[in-house]
């Protein structure tokens, strides 16, 4: 399981705790939480778009739970509901 | 006067564009009937008719001009007239 | 620091922006319809009464041409309407001063400054990072980072060129390089973007040289939300200083062994007054910065120039994320379009998603005008640009006619190369107001169209004596005067305390390179990037194929009034008003073109001290 910390993926924001982002593997699907995430820059966007792509690379699926209302309709107006998979 | 020294370029371009449509204005309304009607391009009155022969010259340019159509007939008109008021003032002048 | 040629310009300090006046912007813009009335009455006597049936083809050539340019006009007046300065306000402390924090903790703002480099000497990129380590900002724990952003990726693994790395650490900043150059500078921008974590940034360039008054005075514009970057002016302090013909004459006596202190005297009694050659290469973009920038903040369409600019990360990661979706989308649309099922679109959008970039700044040599229009396109933020009146740094200019003009190659093959790839005027999202300033500047660059024309239409009339109006009758004069009177008396207004003598001869002189870059991009050419050199260069050998249809036109030309004035004495001219008329348009492109041949033989003066310098 790739294991996340808040300050690698999110490293512009670094005001965050180092601690990791809460995830789990199911079905070969790695889950990411997202209950204590606010909001997200597009700078942050842009590193979880960095994120989906690496994981690609290893043949690893990601997708997002817990997504507020407030991110879910940045990804959407971003053009990136697509892309992240936050259902 | 260094402050306004930017509009130094655009009179100067003005002023050479009047004084070119100037010169070009004033060749362009030369005739060949001005060289035996006036002492040059910058006088406006004409030479005064005192010699027949002259005369006659100056009278067969203003008939060939009209002729070979370098002006038309209101002005031929006109220069005529004025040769005329010019021949018979000068006539009157002699006697 | 080691000196430098510019060193000695260290004293010059940059011109003060001009007030805004209503008046004058009032009177600005009642001239300038005056003028283009006068313009469409002109053209519309010219197409309709003045074509010559003896000579049409000559005739409608230079009335397209006529046509063509009287569009620029119109172009410039819009662009000149008003003048609309954003209000200045204190610098920034917070994150929270420009974008919404959404329950974030609040923290100071992240400042970062970028210098881009590429093979300038170590040394002059030194005078940047001094003068970027100088800028004052009032709040001591808003971190203000600086970067140097190496593309030629000296850090001592080549004992052969410089080592930039070992610069960077003897004067304590930033070092970020990457492995390949894919993108010029647009590439090196978006690395630095990946490893830096400023909410906003500054590009300077290697010879850019910030006052330290440059984040104090642009950095509280960014307090509106909707701000995406500040570009501030442009300013070379190293242009070439005028020289007084009394020194150049005198000199020249000296160098002929014919010097007389007497004589000396009486020729600078005489002479001592008229300068010339005062920035030859006609690098001062004031002109540019001041009337037309400046002013395009009333249609929010002032572009970024690259250096000297300030950019809110947030607005340019906003683009590169909606583009790089936007590239997925469409190859999902035309998968779908070619009725691939599921599984082929799943496998064909993953290696897309692997392959895409995110790219901030897009990867053109023109990377500043292409990211502001497509900024400026944005229907989603709307974002807003600013540029800032005042001179906050300082840079330097080409030094050499060949320089100059791979420079200005660029610019005008990048611009033209938008035209024809991602038109602004058929771009949605732009207002009408944008979209016609950037397709002014885009029009700009295809002058040298209607400037050959101008150029070549007296010869043709030296050679085949034949005339492309009727005549230079009463009725010309009627129409054409007071447009070119009212036409000159509006730019003044419009370009008003700004000498613009140097940029008018540029505008002319340029058609060559111009011309070529035109075809260049119409032949599908790729648009090159070429660093600019800042150091001094002299390539006299160079510079002489630039000037070659310089030489050729004034060549011709003067054998055609030679020729004419043969005819004329002959008594045999057809048109004598005619060859007056040509002839003294005839002189003023020769003096518009003298300007470049003389750059092209410029060399520097060693005893400047006889100069007059700024």
């Amino acid at each position: 399981m790739l294991k996340i910390r808040y300050t690698e993926l999110f490293h512009l924001t670094g005001d965050r705790p180092l601690d990791e982002l809460a995830g789990v593997c199911i079905d070969g699907i790695h889950y990411y939480d997202f209950k204590s995430l606010i909001f997200l820059t597009n700078t942050d966007l842009a590193s979880l778009i960095d994120l989906i792509k690496c994981s690609l690379e290893h043949g690893v699926e990601v997708r997002f739970v817990n997504v507020n209302d407030g991110i879910k309709r940045k990804i959407i107006a971003m053009g990136l509901d697509r892309i992240l998979s936050c259902d | 006067m260094k402050k306004y020294s930017f509009v130094l370029k655009p009179m100067f371009f003005i002023f050479n564009l009047l004084f070119a449509s100037w010169l070009v204005i004033k060749i362009e309304n030369i005739q060949p009937s001005d060289v035996s009607k006036k002492k040059s391009l910058f006088v406006k009155e004409d030479i005064k008719v005192e010699n027949s022969n002259f005369a006659k010259t100056h009278f067969e340019n203003i008939y060939s001009d009209y002729k070979t159509g370098i002006v038309d007939s209101a002005t031929f008109d006109r220069e005529l007239r004025n040769f005329l008021e010019v021949e018979s003032h000068s006539r009157t002048g002699s006697k | 620091m080691e000196p430098f040629y510019f060193s000695k310009f260290e004293s010059r300090r940059p011109y003060k922006p001009i007030p805004d006046n209503k008046y004058r912007t009032l009177l600005f813009q009642f001239t300038g319809i005056v003028s283009i009335a006068l313009g469409f009455a002109y053209l519309n006597w010219r197409w309709r009464h003045s074509l010559n049936p003896d000579a049409m083809w000559f005739a409608i050539l230079l009335a397209s041409a006529e046509t063509l340019s009287f569009l620029s006009t119109i172009l410039v007046v819009i662009n000149f309407w008003s003048n609309k300065d954003a209000e200045k306000t204190p610098p920034l402390h917070f994150l929270s001063e420009i974008e919404e924090t959404f329950g974030r903790p609040d923290r100071p703002v992240k400042i970062d400054v970028f210098i881009a480099t590429y093979n300038e000497d170590v040394e002059l990129v030194r005078y940047s990072i001094v003068d970027a380590k100088k800028l004052n900002y009032p709040f001591a724990d808003v971190k203000i980072k600086i970067y140097i952003l190496d593309d030629g990726r000296r850090d001592g693994r080549d004992s052969a060129k410089q080592n930039m790395k070992k610069v960077a650490e003897e004067e304590g900043v930033g070092y970020l390089i990457r492995e390949h150059n894919e993108g010029y500078k647009a590439g090196n921008l978006k690395n630095a973007l990946e490893n830096t974590e400023g909410d906003l940034f500054a590009i300077l360039d290697a010879d850019t040289r910030p006052f330290p008054n440059f984040l104090v005075n642009t950095i509280g514009y960014f307090r509106k939300r909707d701000v995406a970057w500040v570009q501030t002016p442009q300013w070379f302090y190293d242009t070439t200083p005028a020289q007084k013909l009394s020194y150049v004459i005198n000199n020249k006596l000296k160098n002929l062994g014919a010097e007389n202190k007497v004589i000396a005297n009486v020729i600078d009694f005489l002479f001592g007054k008229i300068t010339f050659n005062e920035d030859i290469f006609g690098n001062d973009p004031r002109l540019f910065y001041e009337a037309i920038l400046r002013k395009r903040n009333f249609y929010n369409a002032a572009f970024c120039c690259g250096a000297g600019s300030i950019h809110r990360r947030e607005a340019v990661m906003s683009l590169a994320i909606r583009d790089f979706a936007l590239q997925i989308k469409k190859l999902e649309a035309y998968l779908a379009g070619k009725k691939r099922n599921k599984t082929e679109i799943k496998n064909e959008r993953k290696a897309l998603l692997l392959k895409q970039e995110i790219i901030p700044f897009k990867f053109h040599a023109s990377e500043d005008i292409y990211t502001s229009m497509m900024l400026h396109g944005d229907t989603l933020n709307r974002w807003q640009s600013i540029q800032h009146p005042d001179v906050e740094c300082r840079m330097l200019s080409t030094q050499d006619l060949d320089s100059w003009i791979k420079q200005h190659e660029r610019y005008a093959a990048g611009s033209l190369d938008i035209a024809f790839k991602d038109n602004p005027v058929f771009m949605k999202g732009l207002s009408l107001g944008q979209k016609i300033c950037y397709f002014n500047t885009i029009w700009s660059y295809f002058a040298p169209v209607w400037l050959l024309v101008f150029l070549l239409s007296p010869m043709i009339f030296f050679f085949t004596l034949s005339l492309p109006i009727k005549a230079y009758s009463f009725d010309f004069f009627k129409y054409f005067l007071p447009f070119q009177i009212m036409n000159t008396i509006t730019i003044t207004l419009g370009c008003w305390g700004i000498q613009t003598k140097r940029g008018d001869q540029y505008y002319v002189s340029s058609f060559w390179f111009m011309l070529m870059a035109l075809f260049s991009v119409i032949k599908g050419e790729k648009v090159k990037f070429n660093v600019t050199p800042k150091d001094k260069v002299l390539a006299l050998n160079k510079n002489f194929k630039h000037i070659l249809p310089h030489l050729v036109i004034i060549a011709l030309s003067l054998c055609g009034i030679v020729y004419n004035l043969i005819i004329i004495s002959m008594g045999s001219h057809p048109s004598v008003s005619g060859f007056a008329a040509n002839t003294f348009w005839c002189l003023l492109n020769m003096i518009d073109l003298s300007v470049m041949i003389r750059a092209a033989y410029w060399t520097p003066d060693s005893t400047l001290e006889q100069s007059i310098s700024k």
